[in-house]
């Protein structure tokens, strides 16, 4: 009998793939967001609203990822907008893979922007990087001011924060001073926007994020 | 289950290093902030190692705890609950240095 140290990580297949699909966006100098959320948090709300205003000014395409259905992509092409839709089936996150394979049927020259819609759960992406330059994590008021003390996780791995749907505060018990704290001592770097995609409050603070990250990787030297 | 399935490749690839040799056991690092629920991964792993042929081998975990380093005092801690500034000077500014992934620690081979 005979024990055969190894010590590999078992995502490091994954690493790989991400690292070798980030060398490839940055040859394009095309920025990619990885949008993390728990389901109905609004992400593909966001995504409409953002091609609506910027899609004439701005290049971009969306992967979505969900279990099931064409329906997310659906939406975003209704608005003229390129649209690739990865079905999971029973998996409960996007990796690397799967993002390489979704490549094959998107047309990513001249793009400014690529949003990966991620599976809605706030546990397992986060452990996948996917090249992204920027994992964009959307809370939403209604699923309360806890989910950061609940789901460290997905907040230490967040480069910026929206907190959706605040025009419901109103309606619920939500206190953004507590989640603010809880975030706090997380991450007390990581940005927040307050924002409301049917309002339209806080859009304009994400446009302005999103455009000067744009404008970075586009003056960025690959 | 992609973590079980990529479990089985990795073993796969070092037992074809190892001509003849049977798999007995295999232990596993769990992070403790990897996301990973050890007993759902264990029922994952008894459906795909019976499927690789592979039904009776053992699967040792072993937790492997939070660490995060302070990139300001170089204090060594371990997080607790949802907390991960540094204790000693209130930094923000840390590091995860383990706990946040699966690894294949060693394999046992008859």
């Amino acid at each position: 009998m005979t024990e055969i140290k190894l010590v590999k990580n078992v995502l490091s297949k994954n690493d790989e793939l991400a690292a070798a699909l980030r060398r490839q966006f940055a040859q394009r100098r095309l920025l990619v967001l990885n949008l993390l959320s728990s389901p109905g948090s609004g992400k593909t709300t966001l995504l409409e609203q953002t091609a609506r205003t910027l899609a004439k000014s701005v290049r971009m395409a969306v992967i979505e990822g969900d279990l099931q259905t064409e329906r997310d992509a659906d939406r975003i092409r209704a608005l003229g907008v390129k649209a690739v839709q990865i079905n999971t089936g029973r998996g409960c996150h996007l990796d690397a893979a799967m993002v390489g394979n979704a490549l094959a049927r998107l047309d990513i020259d001249g793009l400014d922007v690529l949003f990966i819609e991620n599976v809605g759960n706030l546990v397992c992406p986060a452990g996948f990087d996917l090249g992204e330059d920027f994992a964009v994590l959307l809370i939403s008021v209604p699923e309360g001011d806890d989910k950061a003390a609940k789901y460290p996780i997905a907040f230490l791995k967040a480069d910026f924060l929206l907190l959706n749907k605040i025009d419901l505060a109103p309606f619920t018990n939500f206190s953004t001073e507590r989640f603010k704290m809880d975030v706090s001592r997380i991450k007390p770097t990581l940005q927040m926007i307050e924002l409301s995609c049917t309002q339209g409050k806080g859009l304009e603070d994400w446009y302005e994020w999103l455009q000067t990250r744009i404008s970075n990787k586009r003056n960025a030297t690959s | 289950m992609s973590i079980a399935l990529s479990v089985i490749e990795t073993l796969r690839e070092e037992l074809a290093r190892h001509p003849g040799r049977r798999l007995t056991k295999v232990k596993l690092g769990i992070g403790e902030f990897s996301g990973v629920e050890e007993q759902s991964l264990r029922f994952c792993l008894d459906v795909a190692f019976a499927e690789e042929g592979w039904a009776g081998v053992e699967v040792q975990m072993d937790r492997e705890l939070l660490q995060a380093v302070c990139g300001e005092c170089g204090f060594v801690f371990h997080p607790e609950e949802s907390d991960f500034l540094c204790p000693r000077c209130e930094s923000g500014e840390i590091e995860v240095r383990t706990g946040q992934s699966v690894t294949i620690d060693s394999m046992v081979l008859e």
